[in-house]
């Protein structure tokens, strides 16, 4: 079983990437992907929508995966593994967790085995200068721990901006692979589900 | 991120009109309450705006997703509304910063009720109570502190 945690700060476009592209990722290979999804609030808005658009969900509601939920979150992993016997489970914590500190949690772990685990973080070209600014200590701690940073909303910037976020990037010595995307009108896309799929 | 200044809201908001409104009316009330709340939002003294979202579900089978990240006053919206529906049931979160959560809570009380209140409809807001958070330490550095599995 893989484990995938797509991060990124909040309104980044956590939920829409993932319904844009777990579709063609269980086209294409034929997988059973599960879905946990932790929100804010008893009722979490991002696990109704992607029940509207056919993924399988399991929600981790009112509170965060990376301080008072991480317990529940294991618990809720080893659950769906043993349940769904998933190939991939894909993690969307809230925008303010650290994908590091989930990926270290699995040291408590003790169900079916995760073989890989991955993390992509989703990047916000509109508002990336102004919230590096505002939380630069923990925005570059979800970008370093990237496998692949996904800097989204291109259509809704210009080139000139586009490059003064990759060199941000590159100046912070990012070791994930970077692409450019929009998940609104689908560019890249098909780039994406090649690196979930390899 | 979760620094002393964070506020989380979550709110539910039920909207009962007396006669059938079309999908096009839903869509943009909806809209409209969105851009409101996240410029009221922005106004009361939010230093910045994480998200604010919502997903509505009309009775006819229609739901609606929006989004807003700035105090700008855009929202996206995406989904598929029908004509005919009679009662909406709104789920709101509110994520930012620099504002508390009570004000954010006058702010939702306000814009929706402006909004969609009058003769011809209703509205009940239902407080979602989001957990209150351990604003004393950084994420990624207590999980030692956890009773794991």
């Amino acid at each position: 079983m893989e484990l995938l945690v797509v991060a990124g700060f909040l309104g980044s476009g956590k939920t829409t990437m993932i319904i844009s592209t777990i579709g063609s990722l269980i086209e294409r290979t034929k997988k059973k992907v599960v879905v946990i999804v932790n929100d804010f609030g008893k009722i979490g808005i991002d696990g109704k929508t992607m029940d509207k658009y056919g993924l399988k969900v399991q929600e981790l509601s009112s509170g965060c995966i990376c301080c008072t939920l991480g317990p529940d979150f294991i618990q809720t992993l080893k659950q769906v593994a043993e349940n769904f016997k998933p190939d991939i489970v894909v993690v969307e914590p809230t925008g303010i967790a650290d994908p590091e500190s989930i990926i270290n949690s699995l040291g408590y772990y003790h169900g079916p085995p995760v073989s890989k685990t991955r993390i992509f973080v989703i990047v916000d070209a509109v508002r990336f200068s102004v919230l590096i600014k505002a939380l630069e200590r923990p925005l570059k701690a979800q970008i370093k721990a990237a496998d692949v940073i996904i800097i989204n909303k291109i259509d809704e910037v210009d080139e000139t901006t586009v490059g003064v976020i990759k060199k941000t990037l590159t100046d912070l010595h990012v070791t994930g692979t970077i692409i450019t995307a929009s998940a609104t009108n689908g560019t890249n896309l098909d780039k994406i589900v090649d690196l979930l799929v390899s | 991120m979760l620094t002393p200044d964070f506020a989380a809201y979550a709110g539910r908001i039920h909207v009962r009109f007396r006669k059938p409104r079309s999908g096009a009316h839903i869509q943009s009330l909806m809209q409209d309450f969105m851009s409101r709340t996240a410029i009221g939002c922005g106004e009361a003294g939010a230093s910045l705006i994480g998200h604010i979202k919502c997903i509505v579900e009309a009775d006819n089978g229609g739901y609606l997703v929006c989004s807003a990240t700035d105090s700008s006053g855009r929202v996206r919206c995406s989904g598929s509304l029908k004509d005919g529906a009679y009662d909406l049931d709104l789920v709101l979160n509110v994520l930012l910063y620099g504002l508390d959560r009570e004000k954010i809570e006058e702010v939702v009380a306000r814009s929706s009720k402006d909004l969609m209140e009058s003769k011809e409809s209703k509205v009940e807001i239902e407080d979602l109570d989001v957990e209150e958070h351990d604003h004393d330490h950084e994420h990624g550095e207590n999980h030692d502190e956890h009773d794991h599995d």
